[in-house]
């Protein structure tokens, strides 16, 4: 399968996949990371953050 | 009590200048900001300063699906856009770390500011992922 990447379409056997998750009593995030295997260059990274949501008592960044 | 919920729909103008005029529903977006940006609850409209930019950000940010309506329960009234927001084939290369919503239709007007922690997106893309829709998780909540 081929990967949209910085450097074009890259087949997927040719990147390491790494993956994380970061939380800091705010939101939880998961990234997704692509590097070249020959270079080690991340030429990808995707992210995903899971809101969330703000009741006026408890405000976060806030609502105005 | 559905007082909050309307309120939300903008079915009450309370006060002497009503400013309203339009059965149509606004058009909300999602603007993102750095994270040396100081975006909060004292931000009272949407500014491209300290926005974000890169390759496939347009300033201003992507529209918010807005087709669910307000609801109460109990005492709090809630909504949550219908649809994640998708930020697509984006290079932001400078972390960001808060997605400001803001009403496009009545002068960029805040609704409020969500921050997560900071990110960066490579050619890829980014996703805000929506909580679920209900009193104890909703997006915004009125309570």
């Amino acid at each position: 399968m081929k990967i949209y990447t910085s450097v074009g379409e890259v087949d997927e056997e040719l990147l390491e996949i790494r993956q994380g998750v970061e939380h800091d009593g705010r939101a939880t995030v998961e990234w997704t990371e692509y590097y070249l295997r020959s270079t080690n260059e991340q030429v990808r990274r995707d992210v995903h953050v899971n809101l969330v949501g703000l009741a006026t008592q408890a405000v976060q960044g806030g609502v105005s | 009590m559905s007082f909050k919920s309307e309120a939300l729909s903008a079915q009450h103008a309370l006060g002497s200048t009503v400013i309203r005029n339009t059965t149509n529903p606004d058009t909300l977006k999602g603007a993102l900001y750095l994270n040396s940006a100081t975006v909060n609850g004292a931000t009272t409209t949407y500014s491209a300063v300290n926005e974000v930019s890169g390759t496939n950000y347009n300033p201003g940010g992507v529209p918010v699906n807005n087709s669910t309506n307000p609801t109460t329960s109990g005492s709090t009234a809630y909504w949550t856009p219908s649809a994640n927001l998708v930020y697509s084939n984006v290079t932001l290369a400078s972390q960001f770390d808060c997605v400001l919503l803001y009403n496009s239709t009545q002068n960029n007007k805040a609704v409020a500011v969500y921050t997560f922690p900071a990110q960066t997106v490579n050619a890829g893309t980014l996703t805000l992922t929506m909580p679920t829709n209900d009193v104890n998780n909703a997006l915004l909540r009125l309570a």
